[in-house]
């Protein structure tokens, strides 16, 4: 009994040891099945899976940095020339949609409401990766965001989010020296990827917004939204907050600014006003102008290439970017290469009968605007006598000119905090060579000495010029910026120290020569406009002939170099550079915008001995 | 396959020499696997990259010597011993909830003891449940209806009261267990499947009326759809099993185990293994838990007696099961159960009670001879 039992028992251990088995061996084997599955065959899949579906980064902007003028304190309600103010974006993730034509449908109705081009929009989603950020359209009313938000079925997956847009409040009067922001560039996208920005982000296209896009811009934050298959948000974090971008505070002063854009209203041209003495910019305009509000939108491309086609180049900054013949501006340098290389003396008289001719195999005249008569240094720059000077340059030579037109940098830029500066051109014999197959004849330095022919210069580079006529041969790097801020103004993070550039030796007898010309100009000469300024003037006019094919009213650029207090410390001195473009004559054209500057300087106070302190770094 | 493969021929009184090697091997795998899994967390918390590492090397000697100890104690002894085990069961998982000795970690109330010396008393409740199961249902002796009914509300009483702490994990475990070894036994399947409809609606209350529970469920049919709440962690392993490949990306290159994976030196080490053995490490784990299973069948088959054989059933299917259980989860075939894996997870109860059973299962090994006379049975020859 005992036994058989026994036997039984293990009958049946065994039938169910043998169905035991079978099951944990189709166990295991499953399991075996899986983790083939799991890590050889189903993996890559669920890699790509996990790093789409898990989360969107929606970008919160950094608020810009905001510009001020240089009269700026802190604590007080100040001038903000470039301020940035709260708005909304209307933006998608085409990926989200579900299917095209419910996009074209979406897209369709949005187009009318916004009031967008809707085969612009199509065609721009359609170049994009489909899971990148597209803005609709910017700076939307809030009334429409409330008319979208109010009818969220009949727009699927269209997301309004936070944004800033700049406003430039001073519109034009600004628009060459902050320059604009827009949308970055495919290229500067490519090109600045590896610094953080983004391909929705605005960036700084030109002037002071580009060159100080890195500090302006701050730091965008994020949210990070963990969403499901169904890109239904989960859950929401903050993953970074926004860093405000730094603000500026700029070297130029908003009245003078005013002053000189008023004063140049209607005109084409440049004007430049500095501080020689530290290279701080005080006004930089540049006409014809462009208003920067109006294209910083990318739902206004349409209007920047029309700008950016326009004859008138209206995005160019003449004060850095364009070269003209100086004309008679130049004479002071062939006057100074003349005293430097002493082959004349400032007191020696020439008799200028309105016209020199030149001898040689085929003698040429060249003429003067009018018959001066006797004339030395002083009254052949006063009255701009062009035969004094066609002699003068002939005893200096053409090596010698060349050479101090190149010490004073005329052929380089200057190195001022605005992009896209350019140099200005002095020729050499080499050059003229090369280009014309010629060598240098004594008409071509006679045509120099005077500022015609070949040689062509900025307005910031004839601002340097004066700026070391004034500060004995230095020169400082121009500026427009002159410190940053953190975003609350609380803090300085770096204030501008003037930084030396230039440093002629130049005997101080020389300079003295020269500047007594340029004061006699004013006193008794061609810049007599500026004579009845209560502040004692010196300048310089020019005007040059241009060889320009089309019909403009005047086919001659008018110059005004000079600069103010005559004879007085040179912390307080202002030199200022008038071009306009197509002018009557520099007397008649550059010398009265001059003029105003000047009187607003004296009115605000720069030539006196507080307003120097109180004005100066 | 041929029963032969399951006889243990040797007469001599020597211990399962592949049983053992296969406990030391895992044992080993997962001294290595633990350290390496926990080495920047225990940077991170306690300033020591080796501190799980020291302790679990101080749990595996204890348990070792426990196991050589075991192997030379005779385990017809334990049959007296029963019932003081079932009351020390019982009084160790109320004292889980004893406020001053139990603790708890993690929302659930685990734990006896304090610091160094605390311990999961689940895990060894486990191992008496199956000495226990296994003495009452190799004896002959009395009603079948009796001797099923106490160690049913026995049982059930033991699943309640660790679902109290809870740990889901391990109460399924048991119940499997204990499941199977009345399988084992040779009970008629009319009880089984009786016992088993009776307890579908107590599963339904347990796992539907609990909402995490039910969402774990949820989860596991479909993890991406919860990838950012309770499936979370399993799409955390899936990618490390992805990651790991054929041959993984070498030990302690892993990049799963920082912070993505809950607990990666204990529940979640499998998914370390995968991601850093790849697939070779994880099917030789899996190999290794065969290995054992096969020669407690093997130790089991050549038991003298029916408390041997269905206690060597239970210890091996106590370990195996539990290692199924913990691969399944990590691999996604069951639902997520926070149980750990057998001699390999961080954790000295887990270890000290596995290594316990193995030295039972080794002293078993040592009285073979059961099945031969069986065998000889069958051939018309009696003992």
């Amino acid at each position: 009994m005992q036994s058989s039992l026994k036997v039984k028992l293990l009958e049946v251990f065994r039938l169910r040891m043998y169905f035991f088995m079978s099951v944990s061996a189709v166990a295991f084997f499953l399991l075996l099945i899986q983790l083939v599955n799991l890590q050889l065959v189903q993996g890559r899949e669920y890699q790509i899976k996990a790093l789409r579906n898990r989360e969107n980064y929606i970008p919160i902007p950094a608020a810009r940095g905001d510009i001020y003028d240089r009269n700026f304190t802190e604590g007080e309600k100040n001038v903000m020339i470039v301020s940035s103010r709260p708005s909304f974006n209307i933006t998608t993730i085409p990926a989200k949609i579900k299917s095209e034509k419910e996009l074209i449908t979406v897209i369709d109705i949005l187009s009318r409401l916004l009031k967008i081009d809707k085969d612009e929009v199509l065609s721009e989603i359609k170049n994009l990766n489909p899971w990148d950020r597209v803005v609709l359209k910017e700076d939307v009313e809030f009334d429409t965001i409330v008319k979208i938000a109010a009818h969220q079925e009949r727009f699927p997956n269209i997301d309004w989010e936070d944004a800033s847009v700049r406003v430039y409040n001073s519109s034009e009067m600004f628009s060459h020296v902050v320059g604009y922001v827009g949308n970055i560039s495919f290229d500067e996208y490519k090109r600045l990827k590896p610094e953080g920005y983004r391909h929705y982000q605005k960036i700084g296209k030109s002037g002071i917004e580009k060159q100080y896009d890195r500090l302006l811009r701050g730091r965008d934050g994020y949210v990070r939204r963990i969403v499901d298959v169904h890109q239904r948000t989960e859950g929401e974090e903050i993953g970074m907050r926004p860093q405000a971008g730094d603000n500026l505070v700029l070297t130029i002063d908003y009245n003078i600014q005013n002053t000189a854009y008023e004063a140049m209203k209607d005109l084409k041209g440049a004007a430049i006003v500095i501080k020689p003495y530290t290279g701080e910019v005080l006004a930089m305009v540049s006409k014809p102008d462009f208003d920067p509000n109006l294209i910083i939108s990318k739902n206004n491309i349409s209007i920047v290439k029309k700008l950016q086609t326009d004859a008138e180049r209206p995005f160019l900054n003449r004060v850095i970017q364009s070269r003209y013949p100086p004309a008679s501006t130049f004479k002071l340098i062939t006057a100074i290469a003349a005293l430097e290389t002493e082959r004349a003396v400032p007191e020696k008289s020439y008799y200028c009968p309105g016209k020199f001719t030149l001898k040689g195999y085929k003698d040429h005249d060249f003429y003067d605007y009018d018959a001066h008569g006797t004339v030395d240094m002083y009254w052949a720059i006063a009255k701009s006598c062009s035969v004094y000077f066609y002699q003068l340059g002939l005893l200096a030579g053409p090596s010698a000119i060349m050479r101090y037109a190149e010490d004073f940098g005329l052929n380089r830029r200057s190195g001022i905090d605005i992009p896209g500066e350019v140099e200005g051109f002095i020729p050499s014999r080499q050059w003229k060579y090369k280009a014309f197959g010629q060598p240098w004849f004594d008409g071509d330095t006679v045509n120099m000495s005077i500022g015609q022919g070949f040689v062509h210069l900025t307005p910031i580079g004839m601002c340097n010029f004066v700026s070391a006529i004034v500060n004995n041969g230095i020169v400082y790097r121009p500026r427009v910026v002159r410190e940053i801020r953190t975003n609350d103004n609380s803090r300085v993070i770096k204030s501008f120290r003037r930084e030396r550039i230039l440093e002629i030796p130049l005997n101080l007898l020389t300079l003295e020569a020269v500047k007594k010309g340029m004061r006699l100009s004013v006193t008794s000469g061609t810049s007599g406009r500026l004579g009845y300024l209560k502040v004692p003037a010196a300048g310089k006019t020019g005007t040059a002939q241009t060889r320009s094919i089309r019909q403009e009213k005047y086919s001659q650029h008018a110059w005004f170099i000079g600069y103010a207090p005559y004879e007085g410390p040179p912390e307080s001195a202002v030199v200022t550079v008038i071009l306009v473009e197509y002018g009557v004559a520099g007397a008649a054209s550059a010398a009265p915008i001059a003029e105003r500057i000047f009187y607003k300087l004296n009115e605000l106070g720069y030539f006196t001995s507080a307003g120097v302190a109180s004005k100066s770094l | 396959m041929d029963l032969k493969f399951f006889i243990d021929t040797r007469r001599s009184k020597e211990p399962d020499l592949i049983f053992f090697l296969a406990i030391l091997t895992l044992a080993g795998i997962g001294i290595a696997m633990s350290y390496s899994a926990s080495a920047v967390f225990a940077m991170k918390e306690f300033g020591d990259s080796y501190y799980f590492l020291k302790k679990q090397s101080l749990w595996f000697a204890a348990g070792f010597m426990l196991m050589l100890v075991l192997k030379e104690i005779d385990y017809r002894g334990y049959l007296k011993l029963t019932k003081i085990m079932l009351v020390f069961s019982f009084v160790l998982l109320a004292l889980v909830f004893v406020p001053g000795i139990g603790h708890s970690a993690k929302g659930s109330a685990r734990w006896v003891g304090a610091g160094a010396l605390s311990l999961q008393p689940s895990e060894f409740v486990k191992l008496f449940m199956v000495i226990y199961l296994a003495k009452v249902f190799s004896s002959d002796k009395g009603d079948r209806f009796v001797q099923i009914l106490v160690p049913v509300l026995i049982v059930s009483a033991v699943f309640l009261m660790i679902m109290l702490q809870p740990d889901f994990g391990t109460a399924m475990d048991i119940l499997a267990v204990s499941v199977f070894i009345l399988f084992v036994s040779g009970f008629p399947f009319i009880y089984i499947i009786s016992l088993s409809i009776i307890s579908i609606p107590m599963f339904y209350l347990l796992i539907y009326l609990v909402e995490y529970r039910r969402e774990r469920i949820l989860a596991f049919l479909d993890p991406w759809e919860f990838r950012y709440g309770i499936g979370y962690h399993i799409i955390q392993s899936f990618i490390a099993f992805k990651k790991g490949g054929l041959f993984g990306v070498g030990l302690g290159n892993g990049a799963q185990k920082l912070s993505r994976l809950p607990e990666p030196h204990t529940d979640f080490i499998y998914a370390v293994i995968a991601e850093e053995a790849g697939l070779a490490g994880t099917v030789i784990i899996a190999f290794l838990f065969l290995v054992i299973l096969w020669r407690g069948i093997v130790i089991s088959s050549g038991a003298q007696d029916n408390f041997g054989r269905l206690l060597a059933m239970g210890l091996s299917l106590m370990i195996a099961v539990q290692a199924f259980i913990n691969m399944g989860v990590v691999a996604g075939v069951l639902p997520t159960a926070g149980i750990p894996l057998p001699f390999v997870s961080y954790g000295g109860s887990s270890l000290l009670s596995n290594m316990i059973a193995a030295g039972i299962l080794l002293n078993i090994s040592r009285y073979r001879g059961a099945m031969h006379q069986e065998v000889n049975l069958h051939e018309g020859v009696l003992e």
